[in-house]
């Protein structure tokens, strides 16, 4: 008797641990599935196409094992399948376009001072010492665009960090001139724009090249639209943050490009693409990659 | 065997955080001598920054740090020693923008504490551990490692 009670029990006992699984595993697939189906709609409203641009932020953004602007983490965000990439771009003692964000080398480099104290020669010396084992070179954007395959495919944002010494117009004449001159042998005119907190710079590229889009760098959205309204440069490149989706509208209706950056994270992202701009600069590109695919 | 009869636990696997192993390894370590108070050690590991290039295609980047370490102590043990780290690290090739595999030996130091008990159990370290990369540029480092000690089998 105590037998048969005792398999009854077992078999009791064995159906609900099966019910439990068979539960648990119900209940882990519907979760799944919801998080997977959780899609975010969009309506994209821009200058652009109604779409916005992806782009990474010096390539992979900051943060990542590659430094920004390096060769590998500009070719390393073209291989997400981003649209293209912001750069910070500097020019050397002799006129040598180059990839590089800080005012001064010491700060993540070998090398002291600044980028446009050394000839490109011997910034070939130079490297992103953040990692131990692991050492980055300076990027030449010249040898990254002759040798980009299918470099006409992407689209580029030119951050021109006008640090340097000595005859303050001589230099931003050169600069203008190089960057051009870049630009123009690699036919880039249309998948670029040039960007900068300097209405001197900018003017000056205006001068020498009427149809360039230019991008103005403000703190304030205030600020970006009196300026640009006032030189009539195509957009406003500004934190997203410090931007609402009216005020993206505002620009737009009047005919002004927005580029933000400064999303660090997905939400970030979502919440940079939920205000409409134009071109999106993301430190998580591959998700912004994903997010308006 | 005089000069080697207390090893009781020799054989220990940590991972450790930085250290020599870059930004982080997983390692084995063995206790190959002991005597009083003084043990010798010696360990190799496996770490790395990155699995897939910047072509996002699997080409992993590759730290192997070897050490050995000369322990003072019964359960807190001072520690000294020295090794090597080799790396097999993806960059880009300038001239083609393809990946390209640089292979280059570097030199570690490390002195430090640990918690290493003779039944075995948990095992913590704590060192300083300067490198000198490429035989050339020192870095001041340092790691934290937490792993497992193995019980000797009772003879």
């Amino acid at each position: 008797m105590n037998r048969v009670f005792c398999r009854k029990g077992a078999k009791a006992l064995r159906n609900t641990k099966k019910g439990l699984c068979e539960t648990l595993c119900l209940y882990v697939l519907v979760v799944l599935s919801l998080t997977s189906c959780q899609k975010e709609n969009f309506d994209i409203v821009n200058l652009n196409n109604n779409n916005i641009t992806a782009l990474g932020h010096s390539g992979m953004g900051v943060g990542r094992v590659y430094p920004p602007d390096t060769y590998e983490s500009i070719l390393n965000c073209l291989a997400t399948g981003a649209d293209g990439s912001e750069m910070n771009v500097q020019m050397t003692k002799d006129c040598v376009l180059v990839a590089f964000h800080d005012e001064l080398l010491g700060t993540n480099t070998n090398f002291e001072g600044l980028i446009n104290s050394y000839t490109h020669a011997e910034l070939e010396n130079v490297y992103y010492d953040t990692y131990p084992y692991m050492r980055f070179s300076i990027m030449t954007l010249d040898n990254l665009f002759s040798k980009l395959k299918n470099q006409e495919d992407y689209f580029f944002t030119f951050d021109c960090k006008l640090f340097a010494v000595g005859d303050r117009q001589l230099f931003l004449e050169n600069y203008a001139n190089t960057l051009i001159a870049l630009i123009e042998k690699h036919n880039m005119q249309n998948r670029m724009t040039i960007e900068s907190n300097e209405t001197a710079f900018l003017l000056l590229i205006q001068q020498k090249q009427p149809d360039y889009k230019l991008f103005f760098y403000p703190s304030t959205f205030a600020e970006g639209l009196e300026v640009v309204q006032q030189y009539h440069f195509a957009g406003i490149t500004i934190d997203w943050e410090k931007i609402s989706r009216e005020e993206t509208e505002t620009a737009h209706s009047l005919g002004i490009y927005i580029a933000t950056w400064n999303t660090h994270t997905k939400q970030d992202n979502i919440n940079a693409v939920h205000k409409n701009p134009d071109f999106i600069q993301s430190d998580k590109i591959e998700h912004l990659v994903r997010l308006l695919e | 065997m005089a000069q080697n009869d207390s090893i009781n636990s020799k054989h220990i696997v940590y991972a450790e955080g930085a250290g020599i192993g870059g930004y982080g390894s997983l390692n084995y370590e063995n206790v190959f001598f002991s005597k009083g108070l003084f043990k010798l050690s010696a360990r190799i590991g496996v770490g790395t920054y990155r699995v897939l290039d910047f072509q996002n295609r699997f080409n992993p980047d590759v730290i192997i740090p070897v050490a050995l370490y000369g322990l003072f102590g019964k359960t807190h043990f001072a520690e000294f020693g020295f090794g090597q780290a080799i790396s097999s690290t993806v960059h880009v090739n300038i001239e083609n923008l393809q990946p390209d595999r640089r292979v280059n030996i570097h030199a570690n130091f490390s002195v430090g504490y640990r918690y290493q008990r003779k039944t075995g159990g948990l095992f913590l370290r704590l060192s300083y551990s300067p490198l000198i990369e490429y035989y050339k540029t020192f870095r001041h480092w340092g790691g934290l490692s937490v792993g497992y000690v193995f019980k000797a089998k009772k003879k």
